[in-house]
């Protein structure tokens, strides 16, 4: 598991961040640090911050990509909130992943870390009841290293361009239809990595070539060794065994990302990100939602309205394994 | 009724002072001896004696053990402690009761004060006789006691399984202290004062400890073999009053806030263990505690919890979620609760003109081969019926072309997963579902409905009891084309022939299984049974084979079958 050129890549990229704020010495302490690239996303924030210090995060790690929202000056009053700053290229550091990698081995070895994008947020089995923490301790004593999570595509009842988010909107309330039709699981030949695709943007973008549909599967609560990189966004780390391990014991858990991405910004970010081609594939899947934000996601057989954890556990898109 | 309670903790202070300060044991029946774990550091045993001098009945011990898991250490522990209340001659107890520190009261002290007055003559400790009954889950039991451990489980585990190894190679069988009755259980324990000084007086004397020192997990054998040995059998309950689960991996499970309503439900008096950071649950259980004066909750009998703990385990240890292992992969079906109906036949021509008869009605709105491997037709002629009927002039050529809003487009997402697109299907229509299939179809949804208690499979086949003539319906045009030269028995061993190459024979496809499957650990085992039942059209009950039936009564094979099919027909038996 010694990767060389994944330690000289994340080195090199280290180079391209510069410290606006370093965490505080309790923050360096703290127990579940989560970490997060953005660009222009400050209307997301102050529901990002409450929804995981909720849960019980302690410690923020922000990436800024040259944003030019006034996100730094948002940050420097949070007090849990660490900021980098870069005016490199998102593509060459590998979708942002090298910055990350950099530093998950500087702040986060031996610890729970999370590593999400600013617009998904984890559900894990009983999330309205138990901590992030008392869900490790969990996992710590099953042995389990990693969370396996599903992204879930979220979106209102009402066209793309008329459901605005904003800092007071809770998105949970303002999107919280998906699909429930789909999902499929592809797996290697060795049985130990799954590729997870579905959900609306299979059904609305991907219909007729459905093998080229996004993968939704994503491990961002892992806990962190200095070895670990994340290689392909976070679907995949160069450590095989905790990329998809829940066929490894039946003890284990796994949760859910909740993806709030079909909100009216996306078309002011599309338009961007297509001028930038700073994204996957040249920002491809963004040249679909600059055209075409007047669709209505919303199928009255195929949504349905998210009703707390329990749900998505009866519906299989997570479980909990034996924690009771 | 006074109670000593012994606390066995560790850890941070913060929580054990939030068990001690519990209103609880703010009660002067009661009195708690607290052993606090030397590995916990010096500064923590202060600060804990200093916070708790302003708790009158809290006494923490001065002699502080250092604490192991799995060795002898925290039953000396536990006997420092039953010593402090057994000498203690100001408060002199009727019952010493083991708790840790992260154990919590789940009924009031009144509940059980009167529970231990109604059973003055027992004591309340798991006792199981290995002779009778396994008691731990997984691991060896009596190799505990049997083989010496000089190495720690958890810090030394290579040298710990070599020793063990190296003894059982031996055979090594320490011999027992004489006339002790071996026991094994959970530690929490309910004593009386009396069997507390006998056990604490056994367990000290020398051959006794050294036997015990050196065994494996002590703490869950030497005081249940000590009451088994200096009491009688009957004077032991043979439970405990503590509430406790184990989960597969043999470690207690832990309780958070959401499971208020499960413990309330449990006949015990406190339960383990509970998570440091579930602040509602200690709390909703420690105001009942203070508020319940005059109510007595009396349990008639404690028994071994299992229940909705084992169903659980049970429930989602077969679950398949996705993400799940590849041989069991994540099946949306599983969650499906509709009944629906699979139309199949020798001739797939003949079950698309059924089909077509019953769709004209509008009783019913059944589909055509939904899972034909190279297209998806949802309903063949649907443009044509449309026209014919003047409906709508208004749609457009491609709404048309949808039935129940599926078209050909849906065939590649129907092909990447199958079975969701089945699941979809039997979702999204309001009223039964039904459409066609034939066993050459697709493999995974052909072997799901084989297995699938909620489809029902009718046979339709054209009024023909011979079994070539049933074959020759089968054929399509151009293949009946190409037997127009062959008469009589050449002819029935070319299309034997044909059907030997390409297809099987439809009856036997869908009943055929192999013979032996491979399960999850891949030992080779019967496969399940066949779940769906296949039933000819004729015996068919039931609204929608009423429907089938008049259809069928209404079609002529010369509507259906071309010239060629009737040719070959009349071929077979010349003159």
């Amino acid at each position: 598991m010694l990767a060389p050129h994944l330690s000289y890549r994340t080195w090199r990229r280290s180079f391209d961040l510069k410290t606006i704020k370093p965490p505080s010495t309790v923050g360096r302490k703290a127990d579940f640090p989560l970490f997060c690239c953005l660009r222009n996303e400050l209307f997301r924030l102050p529901q990002f911050l409450d929804y995981y210090r909720g849960l019980g995060v302690q410690q923020f790690y922000f990436i800024d990509n040259d944003s030019t929202d006034g996100l730094q000056d948002y940050l420097a009053e949070q007090e849990d909130c660490a900021v980098w700053h870069t005016k490199a290229s998102y593509k060459a550091s590998n979708f942002g992943m090298d910055w990350c990698n950099y530093l998950l081995r500087r702040f986060g070895a031996g610890k729970w870390t999370l590593c999400v994008d600013p617009d998904e947020f984890l559900i894990y089995p009983h999330c309205e009841t138990r901590s992030i923490g008392e869900l490790t301790r969990y996992m710590d004593e099953a042995g389990q290293r990693s969370l396996f999570t599903t992204m879930i595509d979220c979106y209102s009842d009402r066209p793309i361009e008329e459901t605005a988010l904003d800092r007071d909107t809770n998105p949970f309330d303002l999107c919280p239809y998906f699909d429930r039709f789909n999902f499929t699981q592809t797996f290697n030949e060795k049985g130990d990595h799954c590729w997870v695709q579905g959900g609306v943007r299979m059904r609305k973008s991907f219909f007729n070539m459905p093998f080229k549909a996004p993968a939704l599967n994503k491990v961002p609560l892992i806990k962190w060794q200095k070895n670990y990189f994340y290689t392909s966004s976070m679907h995949q780390t160069n450590a095989r065994n905790i990329n998809c391990n829940l066929s490894q014991s039946e003890m284990f858990v796994s949760g859910c990302l909740f993806h709030f991405k079909y909100v009216s910004e996306l078309k002011k970010k599309s338009e961007e990100e297509l001028a930038r081609k700073q994204h996957y594939d040249n920002s491809s899947e963004y040249s679909k939602y600059a055209s075409t934000t007047s669709e209505v996601y919303y199928d009255k057989d195929i949504s349905v309205r998210y009703n707390g954890s329990k749900h998505l556990e009866s519906m299989q898109f997570m479980q909990s394994g034996e924690w009771f | 009724m006074k109670v000593a309670f012994i606390v066995l903790c560790h850890g941070p202070v913060d929580g054990v002072l939030e068990l001690l300060n519990l209103p609880y044991f703010r009660n002067d029946a009661i009195k708690l001896y607290v052993h606090y774990d030397r590995k916990s550091g010096a500064k923590n045993a202060d600060r804990l004696r200093k916070e708790t001098t302003s708790l009158k009945n809290v006494v923490v011990l001065d002699q502080q053990i250092n604490c192991r898991w799995g060795e002898y250490s925290l039953v000396e522990a536990t006997l420092l402690g039953l010593e402090a209340a057994v000498n203690d001659s100001e408060f002199v107890p009727e019952f010493c009761y083991l708790i840790s520190g992260s154990c919590f009261p789940i009924k009031p002290f009144e509940a059980l004060q009167s529970y231990l007055l109604a059973n003055l003559n027992k004591d309340f400790i798991e006792a199981v006789d290995p002779q009778v009954k396994q008691w731990s889950v997984g691991g060896y039991e009596t190799e505990r006691l049997r083989l010496y451990y000089p190495f720690n489980f958890q810090t030394q585990r290579t040298l710990f399984e070599a020793s063990g190894a190296i003894q059982r190679f031996l055979r090594i069988s320490r011999r027992l202290p004489p006339a002790i009755n071996i026991r094994f259980g959970a530690q929490w324990f309910c004593l009386r004062r009396e069997t507390a000084r006998l056990t604490v007086a056994y367990l000290r004397k020398k051959g006794v400890r050294r036997f015990f020192k050196a065994s494996w997990i002590p703490d869950e054998s030497a005081i249940q073999s000590t009451v088994a040995t200096v009491r009688f059998q009957h004077e032991n309950a043979g439970f405990s009053l503590t509430y406790y689960e184990f989960n597969s991996a043999g470690r207690p499970i832990t309780f958070y806030d959401d499971h208020v309503d499960h413990l309330a439900k449990q006949p015990h008096f406190f339960a383990r263990k509970r998570s440091h950071d579930a602040q509602k649950l200690i709390e909703t259980f420690s105001l009942q505690t203070a508020k319940d004066n005059g109510e007595r909750i009396r349990p008639d009998r404690i028994y071994k919890p299992t229940g909705h703990f084992r169903l659980h385990q049970k429930v989602f240890a077969s679950a398949s979620a996705i993400g799940n292992r590849p041989e069991q992969p994540f099946n949306p079906l599983i969650q499906n609760r509709n009944d629906y109906w699979v139309v199949t036949g020798t001739s797939p021509a003949y079950v698309r003109a059924v089909l077509r008869k019953v769709r004209k009605w509008e009783l019913h709105c059944p589909y055509d081969y939904l899972f034909n491997k190279d297209r998806l037709v949802p309903a063949h002629e649907r443009l044509e019926l449309e026209y014919l009927t003047g409906k709508d002039p208004a749609l457009s050529a491609h709404e048309l072309s949808k039935f129940n809003g599926y078209s050909q487009e849906d065939t590649a997402r129907r092909n990447y997963s199958p079975l969701s697109f089945l699941f979809e299907v039997l979702q999204n229509q309001d009223s039964q579902v039904i459409f066609a299939l034939d066993p050459t179809d697709m493999p995974l949804i052909v072997d799901h409905i084989r297995r699938d208690r909620h489809a029902h499979l009718i046979a339709v086949d054209p009024p023909f009891d011979n079994l070539t003539e049933k074959r020759i319906f089968r054929l399509t045009d151009e293949e009946a084309e190409g037997f127009q030269d062959l008469r009589g028995t050449m002819l029935r061993d070319a299309i034997f022939s044909h059907f030997e190459k390409g297809h099987t024979e439809l009856l036997t496809a869908w009943s055929q299984l192999p013979a032996v499957v491979e399960n999850k650990k891949g030992e080779k085992v019967p496969p399940p049974p066949t779940l769906c039942s296949m039933t000819p059209l004729a015996e068919a009950t039931g609204g929608i084979a009423d429907c089938l039936k008049s259809a069928v009564q209404e079609i002529s094979l010369e509507d259906v079958f071309s010239e060629s099919h009737r040719k070959l027909i009349s071929n077979l038996n010349p003159g």
